[in-house]
């Protein structure tokens, strides 16, 4: 994949997390790829991996605390602050639909990935690092209020790898339909 | 008594949203957090009246899971509700015995309405 390709996996990603967020009624505005990367007082983590013969690699989402309270169902039930076992748990699913809807935007351009299970983790002082195996992944920041979100989809591709000019719609069904067999 | 509905989904926010939703719609909810799990949960009782499953999940996803379980469930309708859009994958999932599919972020109503059709209440 040339330097193109790239960029239009890095418009994916974008595109992706700010139509997902927006399903929540989160307005996420986009800030471009931070240089250097900040860190939050407290950052909660995800991590799925991904891999086909055409990409491998992984989508990481780092977001703050009150960003993944805004989305989650549970925030009127639970009430205040929701506990890191309730962020972990949301972050991890908020990340697997971020990827699953990349991975249907990547299939229009002709690539398959298969998806793994997510990693999630939470602390104090996180940041995301430097993409180390191809500096062509840039980390995408979002601002919500005083609050951020990182997504950093890196990956290699194979050396045939390349983004169609030409999508094709993928055979699938919008988000909430139904369908009864 | 009421109807028993298990939800397999490794996320336990999900397990509890929709476990909520379904305790207020009038019914039991039990819960496992991967296809191993709900599995052996399916093939222990035989007092469910639906599953609902996830896709993507660790140790074995819903689908790997309908397949471990083919031929065994006629009876028992599975509602997969996960992110997953593919139409090949519901196909799969029709195949091996699922009787309806949900995509995430679902609506509430909607899914409770599925859940009553697939019971018949």
């Amino acid at each position: 994949m040339d330097s193109k390709d790239w960029r239009g996996v890095g418009a994916m990603v974008v595109d992706c997390t700010v139509r997902l967020f927006g399903t929540f009624g989160a307005e996420l505005r986009y800030t471009g790829s931070p240089d250097p990367i900040p860190a939050a007082d407290q950052l909660t983590v995800a991590v799925i991996g991904l891999a086909s013969e055409a990409l491998r690699g992984s989508l990481v989402m780092g977001a703050t605390p009150k960003v993944l309270e805004l989305t989650h169902p549970l925030r009127t039930e639970k009430g205040g602050h929701l506990d890191n076992e309730s962020l972990r748990d949301w972050a991890g699913e908020l990340a697997n639909r971020l990827v699953g809807r990349v991975k249907i935007q990547l299939l229009t351009h002709g690539i398959t990935i298969q998806l793994g299970t997510p990693t999630t983790m939470s602390g104090r002082e996180l940041t995301l690092g430097a993409a180390l195996k191809n500096p062509e992944c840039l980390p995408h920041c979002f601002e919500i209020g005083d609050d951020w979100l990182l997504v950093r989809m890196e990956a290699v591709a194979h050396p045939e790898t390349k983004l169609s000019d030409d999508p094709k719609p993928v055979p699938a069904t919008d988000e909430g339909g139904m369908l009864i067999f | 008594m009421k109807k028993k509905i298990l939800v397999i989904d490794d996320s336990e926010t999900i397990r509890t949203q929709v476990g909520q939703l379904l305790r207020i719609a009038g019914y039991e909810v039990l819960e496992a957090p991967d296809g191993i799990i709900g599995a052996f949960t399916i093939r222990e009782r035989n007092d469910l009246s639906l599953v609902i499953c996830d896709v993507n999940m660790p140790r074995m996803d819903g689908l790997e899971m309908l397949d471990v379980l083919r031929g065994q469930t006629e009876n028992l309708p599975i509602l997969m509700l996960t992110t997953e859009a593919r139409l090949d994958k519901m196909d799969r999932a029709k195949r091996a015995g699922a009787k309806a599919w949900i995509i995430k972020p679902f609506k509430p109503e909607l899914l409770v309405a599925a859940v009553a059709k697939l019971v018949g209440t």
